[in-house]
């Protein structure tokens, strides 16, 4: 975020500095004038060499203002390549064409060669999407490096510039009679610098390619990871089946024995204590049952739910409040209550861990009809969920927090559609979530599959 | 997040030294043809006497070179980077270099008008005392500047003599001039001209 705040500044200052630095500039290249002419009266050759130092960087800022714009508007801009490439050839042109018609100083052939080389460079570069410093350094060492050249006395006349003043640096250099000297300096200035723009260049490449390995190596690990997680879950489904199939069979030895004292005692008493313990017994296969086979459904009120859910649920950390809004109570439900249940309490265990850090953490939860359906909402307003992840955390193996395994809100998911239901998220970071669960009103019949 | 390049990096970097290469080649074989010269010309005989008066029309450096030359030439010279038709009062040869570069305080055009209306009134003066007019350009400037071109033109017809520095895309200046005209390719081969002046 900060970064693109940052982005945006300094593309406003260049932006700034390419509207307003070509009457600078030229103020700048005057008073350089000034110094060659006084070089000139005092004799002394080397000060021209300084005026060619000091020369480089008078347009440089603003031919890159206009530069780093034009590219960063033929990057971004959202049309056709043809007619981007053409706009921005225009702009480039516009903008020279400017220069010439207000300071007379043609720079049009040194301004399209470079937008040639650059437009070539880009083409050529594998990038990163957020590339813009690296591109407005390289802009830098291009602009640089042909700026350099530009005072080559036998190549300035190359660029048909005028009115620049370059051309009157290679003019004080032939009077000077080094204008051999300054065209082998400017040409090794070009050539360096060219040469390190075009490792920036292909360093850039490369870390770019480096960035897209490592990228898909990531993702390929979160696969990897996320199947692990999700043989580790069947496995663990698959130990808890074993282990509460085999609760049956000491259920089995106790309601066969308590039947059969029931056979050998007459006290009425002891009789209504033995038929108890065979309804307990009964009610606990039945909840076996439910735990493991998925379609077992049975006919449940809301009221009967929540007061199953409320018993297992409690804040964690002081402060923290629980709301009850409940509503439409009698309605009925058709549902496998145990696994219902459970999703519910792993939704409001989330909810509480959200909150946990709040002096004012609270969780409300509200039953309400809507429709066909029985809403089942949870509301906090704790620490929220960033929009980027929200369609992630119903995935199996994802989770935000450390030593979490990432399968409670994926098992929610899987409970609801399993009985014809959805769920609708809400979340602001910082502000809060509300998630919503649906589920079909509904109960036993003559048709209804157990 | 990785923008896919729009052609292979070796095909960019080939292009791009294309691109320079062509350029360079291009210009090299255009200027090549422009500077072929029949050797240069000096003037038959002195038309001018000490001392010069040396002024840039335009105030670009190129007046201050010009006169450099002639101190060399151990001259008796004058520079006045504005000199105005005063300054002509015991000068015996005036010479008008021609070479804009405009100061970024004021209008452009209105600098511009100020140097023609000097120029219009110094070759006035000098007409009047009698004085030769030596008109020197050392860029391709009026060919490629309209504010030169103008101030090169306006001068063109009242020199005795014009000398320029350049290839032959500037003997096109000169068209509808019939007085002295001499053309050198290189800077430094202008002093045997600027000689030829006064000995």
């Amino acid at each position: 975020m900060k970064q693109k705040i940052l982005k945006k500044v300094f593309l406003v200052i260049f932006i700034v500095a390419a509207l307003l630095l070509p009457h600078e500039a030229t103020t700048m290249a005057r008073l350089t004038d000034r110094f060659i002419i006084d070089s000139v009266w005092e004799g002394q050759s080397s000060k021209v060499f300084q005026a060619v130092l000091i020369g480089t960087g008078y347009y440089l800022m603003r031919d890159l203002g206009a530069l780093i714009f034009i590219f960063y508007f033929f990057e971004t801009a959202k049309i056709k390549s043809v007619l981007k490439t053409f706009l921005a050839f225009l702009l480039l042109i516009s903008f020279y064409g400017y220069l010439y018609y207000k300071f007379q100083i043609g720079d049009f052939v040194f301004g399209i060669l470079i937008g040639c080389v650059l437009f070539l460079l880009f083409s050529g570069l594998k990038t990163p999407a957020n590339i813009f410093w690296s591109k407005s350094f390289l802009v830098l060492q291009v602009l640089l490096a042909f700026s350099w050249l530009k005072y080559s006395p036998f190549i300035n006349k190359f660029f048909y510039s005028f009115g620049t003043p370059a051309e009157e640096v290679s003019l004080v250099a032939q009077f000077y009679e080094a204008d051999t000297a300054l065209n082998w300096i400017t040409v090794i200035m070009f050539f360096i610098i060219m040469l390190t723009a075009l490792i920036s260049t292909l360093l850039i490449s490369i870390y770019s390619t480096q960035m897209e390995i490592m990228a898909r190596q990531k993702e390929n690990e979160l696969e990897v990871e996320r199947y692990r997680l999700q043989v580790q879950e069947a496995r663990v489904f698959q130990e808890l089946h074993s282990l509460v199939h085999d609760l049956k069979t000491p259920l089995m030895t106790i309601q066969g024995l308590s039947s059969l004292i029931g056979l050998m005692v007459d006290s009425p008493k002891l009789q209504e204590y033995v038929q108890k313990i065979e309804q307990a017994v009964e009610n606990v296969n039945k909840m076996i049952s439910e735990i493991l086979y998925d379609d077992v459904r049975k006919t449940i009120t809301v009221e009967e739910l929540i007061n199953y859910v409320r018993a297992h649920v409690f804040p964690k950390y002081t402060g923290q409040g629980i709301f009850f809004e409940l509503l439409d109570q009698k309605e009925k439900l058709l549902i496998n209550h145990i696994r219902v249940a459970r999703s519910l309490i792993n939704v409001i265990e989330n909810a509480f861990a959200a909150t946990a850090n709040k002096p004012d953490g609270k969780v409300t939860i509200k039953t309400y009809k809507q429709g066909n359906y029985i809403c089942f909402e949870i509301a906090d307003n704790g620490v929220g969920i960033p929009q980027e992840i929200q369609e992630e955390i119903w995935t199996w193996g994802f989770s935000l927090k450390e030593k979490k395994s990432g399968l409670g809100l994926p098992f929610v998911k899987r409970v609801v559609e399993n009985h014809n239901g959805y769920i609708e998220l809400y979340s602001e970071v910082n502000k809060g979530t509300t998630v919503k669960i649906f589920l079909p009103v509904g109960e036993w019949n003559e048709g209804t599959h157990n | 997040m990785v923008n896919k390049a729009k052609m292979r990096l070796w095909l960019m970097l080939g292009l791009t030294f294309l691109v320079l290469a062509s350029w360079f080649i291009l210009n090299i074989i255009h200027f090549k043809s422009l500077s072929s010269t029949r050797g240069f010309s000096s003037l038959p005989r002195p038309i001018g006497r000490e001392p010069v008066l040396v002024t840039t029309i335009g105030q670009g450096i190129d007046g201050l070179l010009v006169s450099e030359y002639f101190r060399d030439l151990h001259a008796f010279t004058a520079f006045r980077q504005k000199a105005d038709v005063d300054d002509l009062q015991g000068i015996a040869t005036l010479v008008l270099v021609i070479g804009t570069e405009f100061t970024t305080e004021q209008e452009v055009y209105k600098q511009f008008q100020e140097e023609l209306s000097r120029e219009q009134r110094l070759i006035a003066k000098a007409k009047e005392l009698q004085i030769p007019i030596v008109l020197v350009c050392l860029r391709n400037y009026p060919n490629q500047n309209r504010y030169d071109r103008a101030l090169f033109t306006n001068a063109l017809l009242a020199s005795d003599y014009v000398l320029l520095v350049g290839n032959r895309s500037m003997d096109k200046l000169v068209n509808g001039y019939y007085g002295y005209y001499t053309r050198v390719l290189r800077f430094r081969d202008l002093k045997v001209p600027l000689n030829s002046i006064l000995r």
